[in-house]
């Protein structure tokens, strides 16, 4: 069975609306890699629930922190 | 007897051609000669431009002006930066077709997606002219100062035929009936159709076209065919292959209806470096098939504003800040900031963040760009390194006592975050298929100025890092434009041609600062900057703004500059 999906890295990205984005990069079960774009909203409560205080800390983790209830 | 003479200026006529000295003369909002000396003709009135360039004016292909033009007919200040042409309605909405009964939800759309001042919309926009696009199109017409060439939204279009049950598959009957509309709203002047994949409704649903399916967008491009107008996308343009998807889409209706295409916006990001040259690989396939597929690529870099009332990403990367920035209470989050030992944990992690190698955190080159205290008022503009050696302090400690004294209601810009690098933009701006644009002018006021990209083009891109010659960044955003969005007869100096001409020093044109400005109905301000270096825009054979004595009043020889009306004489 493949590793699950995980996070492998995480940056600030310039928003097309003048804001920050992040840009997360995930590698995913089949081993293809992915940057996908995250708004400040959109990433915060997910943050706030698994404790992450640093994009850092969002590298290593599995994918599923990314989702709403998860 | 000529209206207009401008004399002796260099002429650079748009067709990439060397420039050389020579006169322009207009009559009857046309230009009547191109070169030869006129020395001893007679005029109404006369531009002496020695030492100047002499161009047509400039094509803006993605603006969001559309309601910002039914209260200020000179779209201030677009025409200054010698932006005689604006593309309205993109991104899938237009101010029309757009029944009664739908204009509040029309309106909250177009104001959360292109962050238009709810008061600004509300006092200014009086929907005089009805419902339908062509009596838009009139009433504009008849009072603006710059020409107008006006997509159709196909949000708007679906609203206006399928009523307020919008979320889903249009029948075969909608269908016919919003082909029926989009011909209608051609033959009023309309130069194509705009949609988008990833907007949303202030519910955070996607918006009505969203909801289309691709038959949908296939019959509406054959409408499209028939008059070879333009389909405008907004596609995912944070995913690089997405977006290499979406121009395969748009290559393919491109070849099937014989039409043109044009996504926006794409950006160099130093994130995902490789995802510009993936984009254009995948349009120069399209092209090599025979689809004609444009990529929009703004000038401008993009910076980012933030403040520390507000949790931002920028948070993030700064070691110990984003705890801080998370109090939900600003009175404890005030006491956090000026606790101590937190202020010195927040001082060390942002100068340590800006110490590293290559880092470009750096405090200093903050800029303050809003303050909340008059008294304050003469730090705007400024940076924190300034200030900070002026009170003997850190730039850090300058940005977090700035923010307490003002009860966090500063706002700071991070400037050149991304789309910054000039070899990078520099390459992207003179790839063959890139089409110069997405200024975005008319949106998102509220965060930051989208006026001003012509300027930037001529400053960075020309005099400072000369990637393109002066003749060639003229056709980018005059003769170019002009032929990919089918404006017949402008977009060049050329005897026939519409009168639409700029006058400007090459030595000095630029983009101004970024300032607030309040000149919005309804109070509240916006971004905005003033022109430098243009010294007269010339709309339709009107002198319309002069550097002298700025906007001329009562100038309104704007048009509707789609490729019927355009090129009537």
């Amino acid at each position: 069975m493949n590793e699950p999906a995980v996070i492998i890295g995480a940056a600030m990205a310039p928003g097309h609306d003048g804001a920050a984005e992040a840009a997360i990069t995930i590698r995913y079960e089949n081993g293809a890699v992915r940057t996908l774009t995250f708004t400040c909203d959109a990433l915060a409560a997910a943050l706030d629930r698994a404790g992450i205080t640093t994009l850092d800390g969002l590298c290593g983790q599995p994918w599923t922190v990314l989702v709403p209830g998860a | 007897m000529l209206d207009l003479i401008i004399r002796n200026g260099t002429i650079v006529d748009g067709s990439g051609l060397p420039g050389y000295v020579g006169d322009v003369g207009i009559r009857d909002r046309r230009i009547l000669s191109v070169g030869r000396s006129l020395a001893h003709a007679e005029s109404v009135r006369t531009i002496d431009a020695s030492g100047r360039v002499v161009a047509p004016g400039f094509i803006d292909p993605h603006t969001h002006i559309d309601a910002q033009i039914l209260f200020d007919p000179y779209a201030f200040p677009c025409i200054e930066h010698g932006i005689t042409t604006a593309v309205t309605g993109n991104c899938s909405l237009s101010m029309a077709p757009v029944r009664a009964t739908h204009r509040a939800r029309f309106s909250a759309m177009f104001r959360l997606i292109e962050e238009m001042p709810a008061a600004a919309f509300e006092k200014g926009v009086d929907w005089r002219w009805g419902e339908g696009f062509d009596a838009m199109v009139e009433q504009i017409a008849g009072n603006t100062a710059l020409n107008f060439a006006p997509l159709v939204g196909h949000s708007v279009l679906r609203m206006f035929v399928m009523g307020d049950d919008i979320r889903r598959p249009a029948t075969a009957a909608e269908i016919a009936a919003m082909c029926d509309v989009l011909r209608a709203c051609l033959d009023a002047g309309a130069v194509g159709l705009s949609t988008s994949y990833i907007d949303v409704e202030d519910d955070m649903r996607p918006v009505p076209c969203r909801w289309s399916q691709h038959a949908e967008l296939e019959a509406l491009c054959a409408v499209l065919g028939s008059r070879n107008r333009m389909l405008q996308v907004v596609h995912e343009f944070f995913d690089a292959e997405l977006t290499v998807s979406r121009v395969e889409m748009m290559g393919d209706l491109s070849r099937r209806f014989g039409i043109p295409t044009t996504l926006s916006p794409l950006f160099h990001n130093s994130v995902t470096p490789e995802a510009p040259a993936m984009v254009l690989a995948a349009v120069e396939r399209e092209w090599a098939r025979g689809a004609r597929v444009w990529p929009q690529v703004q000038t401008r870099p993009i910076d980012i504003s933030f403040t520390l009332d507000q949790r931002s990403i920028m948070f993030l990367v700064i070691p110990g800040w984003w705890p801080v920035l998370s109090i939900p209470s600003k009175a404890e989050k005030l006491r956090a900031l000026q606790d101590p030992s937190t202020r010195q944990m927040l001082i060390g992690g942002l100068d340590a963040l800006g110490a590293m190698p290559g880092s470009r955190m750096n405090a200093a080159t903050f800029v303050i760009r809003d303050v909340a205290l008059d008294r304050n008022r003469d730090l705007v503009g400024r940076t924190l390194g300034d200030v900070a050696q002026e009170r003997g302090s850190t730039p850090a400690e300058t940005l977090i006592d700035l923010a307490v004294e003002e009860d966090l209601g500063t706002w700071f810009i991070r400037s050149n975050i991304g789309h910054a690098e000039p070899d990078a933009v520099g390459a992207l701006l003179s790839h063959p298929y890139v089409h110069v644009g997405a200024s975005d002018a008319g949106a998102h006021v509220g965060s930051f100025a989208t006026y001003g990209d012509t300027g930037f083009l001529l400053s960075q891109f020309v005099r400072t890092t000369g990637v393109l010659r002066l003749e060639e960044a003229v056709k980018r955003i005059t003769a170019d434009p002009a032929r990919i969005w089918g404006l017949e007869g402008r977009g060049v100096l050329q005897e026939g041609f519409a009168a639409d001409v700029v006058v400007f020093d090459s030595t000095t044109i630029d983009r101004g600062p970024e300032v607030a400005s309040d000149d919005f109905p309804g109070g509240g301000s916006r971004w905005i900057r003033r022109s430098k270096g243009v010294d007269a825009v010339v709309v339709n054979g009107t002198t319309t703004w002069t550097a002298a004595d700025g906007y001329v009043p009562d100038a309104r020889a704007g048009e509707i500059a789609s490729r019927d009306r355009g090129s009537r004489a």
